[in-house]
């Protein structure tokens, strides 16, 4: 094989560069098409005339051969599918626009859990406070100094410290009983004895080391600086080194140091520990093998230790069927967890037939991904309340209205898909819908599967 | 700074315009870079929606500094290795590969033959199958280097290894590849 001395030149010796474009199927059959749209060489060579040199040439036929070796592999890759439209994402950003608590709204958790290289380069792209709001910061810092000079007046009164600022709308706060008014687009003052109550998920620190994430209708009360008691919902946190606890009604947890879920909304106390370890305080039994007189019995204990990857839940430590905390993150829940979620809230039992059908490919159009939304709703009477977490790719209920699926689900009393969803837990059915529709992290239909039993 | 830099700029100061124009300049090839290392056309659309989010929200501390292509690969590789980490990493790497284009692909006519279909399909999942045998980091690379044409010196900046390592690890790719489609005696 030799060079060209002028890629122009039909007459010049072939190089690689059309072997290349040979290789390709890049070679015009006739001379004056050229090749400078591919750029491969700007030779007026034909396909004809490249392969009456190969076989001419053993050299050249076996420089050719390497090269369509090569290329082989790339040129058999199927096409990459398209990037989603522009519209799921202006959607996104709507929705995270219009949710109050977006500014607070945590990275992934994930990110949390990353190597210490990556962690640093992911904190380099971590939203920064935006325009809008650092503008707010100025002009109510500049309120506040202004309204400080003229209102200041020396005073014996002691004001309850600050523990928190949260954002004035998205979170009421109730202070001795009575909801403070909510002005929109500022931030207020938590003090100890406030109580927060969370419509849609958000996120509040608390003495800068301590970080909860909220869940649609928890209710947080601030005892102080490093205790808080849920009084219903659940919440995640994180604590860095220091005292801290939770108190709810059925038990309390202290703090080792840790990141941990606490749920109360079964009317026990579920707690799940992402890492380190906490200290639950409740009506407790061991499991897996501890309990001397079998499963069913419930031994009170005081208390018990979580650790990471364990899960409290009906007075039993034992393995987490689910990672703690992947409820506030970006959804992508399990089957295990719509199950645990179900049977903990709703007392339903979701039983998988076949865990390895959970991925079966989408199947049947997905026009409306409200339509079992609406078919509880309208059809069944069940009060379902919407979340602003619902993305608008996950939900495909018209795939489960179809009569075909229809009956796969429910050819018997056990595969009915009876659903109770009180209001206060309507998140539970965004866990089921989530998990029928995309299990595995991809839309899916379990079919049977799985079926939903009443128990 | 270049054309890039300039929609960038616009994303920065909160133009949703000069973000659909950069999604619609960069959307593809991103979506191609995530769909070539997780084989997952869901999970590719989620994390390439993921990566824009995040640029909207980063676009305040963006800084004119190098190519616009190279640190949004830069986002779309951490975040992919994010998802691996959190999810397991075979979980993410090519846990179930273009099955379904492969299958769109046999299903679609197109005036193609179906023994040419057929034989089409094959090799998608020849050539799939070999790459799930490449180990994150040489997939990483491979997929830049062969498959995005992105420069050496652009990939040890995404990969955040050094330019010979890169081309090591592209040769290494290579050969493994080479190795498993061998044709058979």
């Amino acid at each position: 094989m030799t060079h060209a001395s002028d890629p122009s030149d039909p007459a010049r010796p072939i190089g690689q560069p059309d072997l290349v474009a040979r290789a390709l199927g890049a070679l015009p059959d006739d001379a004056n098409a050229g090749l400078t749209e591919a750029g491969l060489t700007k030779a007026g060579l034909t396909k004809g005339q490249v392969d009456a040199a190969l076989a001419a040439d053993p050299a050249l036929r076996k420089a050719y051969d390497a090269i369509a070796a090569h290329l082989l592999v790339y040129d058999r890759l199927p096409p990459a599918p398209p990037a989603p439209p522009f519209a799921r994402l202006a959607a996104a950003l709507d929705a995270e626009a219009a949710t109050p608590s977006a500014e607070a709204t945590p990275p992934d958790l994930h990110v949390l859990r990353l190597q210490d290289g990556t962690r640093r380069r992911s904190a380099a792209v971590k939203q920064p406070a935006p325009r809008a709001r650092r503008l707010r910061m100025v002009a109510l810092a500049a309120a506040a100094i202004l309204a400080g000079i003229l209102l200041w007046q020396p005073s014996t009164d002691d004001a309850p410290p600050r523990i928190a600022i949260v954002p004035g709308d998205g979170i009421e706060l109730v202070r001795t009983g009575e909801a403070l008014p909510a002005p929109a687009h500022a931030e207020r003052t938590v003090r100890a004895g406030d109580v927060l109550h969370c419509r849609q998920p958000a996120e509040v620190r608390l003495a800068e080391r301590i970080r909860i994430v909220l869940d649609s209708d928890a209710r947080l009360r601030v005892e102080g600086p490093a205790a808080v008691t849920l009084e219903a919902g659940r919440a995640w946190f994180e604590v860095e080194p220091g005292a801290f606890s939770v108190r709810t009604a059925h038990g309390s947890v202290e703090v080792l140091g840790t990141a941990f879920e606490v749920d109360v909304r079964a009317g026990d106390l579920v707690v799940g520990v992402a890492h380190g370890a906490v200290r639950a305080r409740a009506a407790l039994q061991r499991s897996a093998g501890e309990a001397a007189d079998g499963a069913s019995a419930r031994v009170a204990i005081r208390s018990a230790t979580i650790r990471t990857g364990e899960r409290l839940v009906a007075g039993r430590v034992g393995p987490a069927p689910f990672a703690a905390g992947e409820w506030f993150g970006r959804p992508r829940l399990r089957v295990t967890e719509a199950a645990a979620t179900l049977h903990g809230v709703l007392r339903l039992t979701l039983v998988m037939d076949n865990p390895s059908r959970v991925a079966v490919p989408l199947r049947g159009p997905s026009e409306s991904r409200h339509a079992l939304w609406l078919h509880l709703e309208d059809a069944q009477g069940l009060p379902v309340r919407e979340l602003p977490l619902l993305e608008s790719n996950l939900l495909t209920g018209a795939d489960l209205l179809q009569p075909g699926l229809r009956e796969d689900l429910a050819p018997g009393a056990k595969k009915t898909l009876t659903v109770e969803i009180p209001a206060p837990f309507g998140s539970t059915g965004t866990y089921l819908c989530r998990a029928l529709y995309r299990p595995a992290g991809r839309p899916g239909v379990l079919s049977d599967a799985l079926r939903v039993e009443v128990r | 700074m270049d054309a890039d830099q300039q929609l960038m700029a616009g994303v920065r100061a909160g133009d949703r315009g000069a973000f659909e124009a950069l999604y619609s300049r960069f959307g593809s090839p991103v979506m191609r870079f995530l769909y070539r290392l997780c084989g997952d056309r869901t999970l590719a659309e989620d994390l390439t929606q993921d990566v824009f989010l995040k640029v909207w929200r980063a676009a305040a501390g963006w800084r004119p500094v190098g190519k616009v292509s190279t640190w949004l690969f830069q986002i779309a590789k951490h975040h992919w290795w994010n998802e691996a980490a959190k999810r397991g990493r075979r979980a993410t790497v090519r846990g179930t590969p273009w099955t379904a284009a492969s299958e769109a692909e046999a299903t679609d006519d197109g005036g193609i033959p179906p023994t040419e279909r057929i034989a089409r399909v094959e090799a998608a999942r020849a050539v799939d199958a070999a790459l799930a045998t490449l180990s994150p980091k040489l997939r990483l690379v491979f997929v830049l280097v062969r498959l995005e044409g992105v420069s050496y010196a652009e990939t040890a900046e995404i990969a955040d290894i050094p330019v010979g390592t890169v081309k090591s690890r592209a040769a290494a790719a290579e050969a493994a590849l080479r190795k498993v489609l061998r044709p058979k005696p």
